[in-house]
C-alpha cells in the first residue's frame, strides 16, 4: 500500500480512538461539575479549563498537523513522558504554579511557527515539547488528598493532554489537502500569536 | 479566479451570523470569572462603531484584493494591533491615537470604495499601521480587574469575527451587483470614518 495512504488510515483509525476517547467520559456530565466529579474526569477536564494550556496544546497541535507528512515522533517521544515525568513531580511540593508568562511565551513560540508555517528542525522541535511537557505538567498542580485520588487526577491530566494534543495534530493534517482550511490555520495562529503578546503584556503590567 | 466553493460561503455565512448573534445571547448573563473574562473582551470591539467599521474594512478591503491579501490582510491586523495593545497596557504614550483610529476608517472605506489596488506589502503597512492605534486604545482601555487571558480571547476571536465577516461580505464582489454593494461599503465606512474625525459621532 502506498505510505501516504497507509499513513492518512492509520491517523484516520487514531482520530477515531481519540474520538471515543473523548465520547467517552460523557455520562460522568450526570454529576455536577467538579464537586463530587470523579478524580480522574476532574484531571482529563483540567488542561480544558486552563486557558493557557489550551493555548499552548492548541499551538503544538496545529503545528505538528499543519505539516506533511506529518512528524509524530518527537511531540510522542518527548511530551509524553515528560508531561508524565512533570505531573508526578507536582506531588513532592517544590513548585506550586508556572508563571503565567512562560506558559503563555511557549504558545507565542508555537504560534508564530503556525503563522509563519515553518517547521522546526527535530532537536529544537524536541526542545519545544519538552518545554510544552515540562511547563504543563508543573502548572496542574492537584490539592493535596488521599494520594490514590491525586494520582487519578494526574493520570487523568496526563491522558487529556496527550489526547487533546494528538486529536488536534490529526484533525489538522486533514486539512492539509484544501488551501483554504491551510490559511484558516495560519489566521488561528495569529489569533494565538495575539493573546499571548497581550497577555505578556498584562503580567509585565502587574 | 477560482470559485470559492459553496462550503466556505456557507461558513463565513454562519460566522456572520454568529457575529450577530452572540453578543445578544451573552447579555443575558453575568460576568464573572473567566467567561466574564471571555465575554467583556468579545464585546471590547463591537462597542465602538470607529472600531468595529476599521476591523470590518479590513476584511472587506482583503476580499476585494483577492489572492494571498484576502487572508494575509486578517493575520496581520490582529498581532500588530496585539503588539499595539501591548504598547498601551505598558502605558506607553502614543500621539493621536483616537485622531488614527478616525482616519483608519475614512482611509480603508476610500479604499475600498475607489477600488485602490496597491501592492500586497503597502497594503499590509497600511493595516499594520492603523492597527496600532486600534491596539493602543483598546489596550489603555482594558480593565485592570479583567482575567488577562480570558479577555484577551474574547477580544482577538471578535476582532478575527469582524474580519471574517468583513471577508464573507467582500467575497460578493465576483458579481457585479456585490461589487456595487462592497464599494457602497467602503463608502459607508469612509463617512463613519469623518463622523469620528469631526466629532459628528
Amino acid at each position: 500500500m502506498n505510505p501516504g495512504r497507509r499513513q492518512l488510515r492509520l491517523s484516520r483509525w487514531l482520530a477515531a480512538f481519540i474520538l471515543f476517547l473523548g465520547v467517552f467520559p460523557l455520562p460522568a456530565r450526570a454529576h455536577t461539575a467538579i464537586n463530587g466529579m470523579g478524580e480522574f474526569v476532574s484531571g482529563l477536564i483540567h488542561p480544558l479549563t486552563t486557558p493557557s494550556h489550551v493555548l499552548i496544546l492548541l499551538g503544538l497541535g496545529l503545528m505538528i498537523g499543519q505539516h506533511t507528512p506529518m512528524e509524530l515522533k518527537t511531540p510522542l517521544r518527548v511530551f509524553v513522558p515528560l508531561s508524565a515525568v512533570a505531573l508526578l513531580l507536582t506531588t513532592t511540593g517544590f513548585i506550586t504554579a508556572v508563571h503565567q508568562s512562560v506558559l503563555v511565551g511557549i504558545a507565542l513560540v508555537a504560534a508564530t511557527l503556525v503563522a509563519l508555517e515553518k517547521r522546526l528542525p527535530p532537536l529544537a522541535a524536541g526542545v519545544l515539547f519538552a518545554a510544552a511537557a515540562i511547563a504543563i505538567g508543573l502548572d496542574s498542580v492537584v490539592p493535596p488528598g488521599v494520594t490514590q485520588g491525586v494520582m487519578k487526577t494526574l493520570l487523568g491530566t496526563w491522558v487529556s493532554l496527550v489526547v487533546v494534543l494528538l486529536d488536534v495534530a490529526i484533525y489538522v493534517s486533514f486539512c492539509s489537502k484544501r488551501p483554504w482550511l491551510k490559511v484558516g490555520i495560519r489566521v488561528l495562529g495569529s489569533w494565538i500569536i495575539a493573546i499571548s503578546l497581550l497577555v505578556l503584556a498584562f503580567s509585565f503590567r502587574r | 479566479m477560482k470559485r470559492p466553493s459553496a462550503a466556505i460561503s456557507t461558513l463565513l455565512c454562519l460566522l456572520l451570523g454568529f457575529v450577530v448573534w452572540l453578543p445578544v445571547n451573552a447579555g443575558a448573563h453575568t460576568e464573572t470569572g473567566a467567561v466574564g473574562g471571555v465575554i467583556s473582551g468579545f464585546k471590547h470591539p463591537i462597542t465602538g462603531l470607529d472600531h468595529f467599521a476599521a476591523m470590518f474594512a479590513v476584511g472587506l478591503w482583503g476580499a476585494f484584493l483577492g489572492g494571498r491579501a484576502m487572508w494575509m490582510l486578517p493575520v496581520v491586523f490582529p498581532v500588530v494591533m496585539a503588539f499595539g495593545g501591548a504598547l498601551g497596557v505598558l502605558g506607553v504614550p502614543l500621539p493621536a491615537v483616537e485622531t488614527g483610529v478616525a482616519v483608519s476608517g475614512v482611509i480603508l472605506g476610500l479604499m475600498v470604495a475607489c477600488a485602490i489596488k496597491p501592492p500586497l506589502w503597502l497594503a499590509a503597512v497600511i493595516v499594520g499601521v492603523f492597527a496600532i492605534f486600534h491596539g493602543h486604545a483598546h489596550g489603555t482601555e482594558l480593565p485592570e480587574a479583567a482575567n488577562a487571558l480570558a479577555y484577551a480571547v474574547g477580544f482577538v476571536i471578535c476582532t478575527g469575527l469582524l474580519h471574517l465577516a468583513g471577508i464573507a461580505t467582500g467575497l460578493l464582489v465576483r458579481w457585479p451587483w456585490g461589487r456595487i454593494t462592497v464599494r457602497a461599503g467602503g463608502v459607508a465606512i469612509a463617512l463613519v470614518g469623518l463622523g469620528f474625525l469631526f466629532n459628528f459621532l
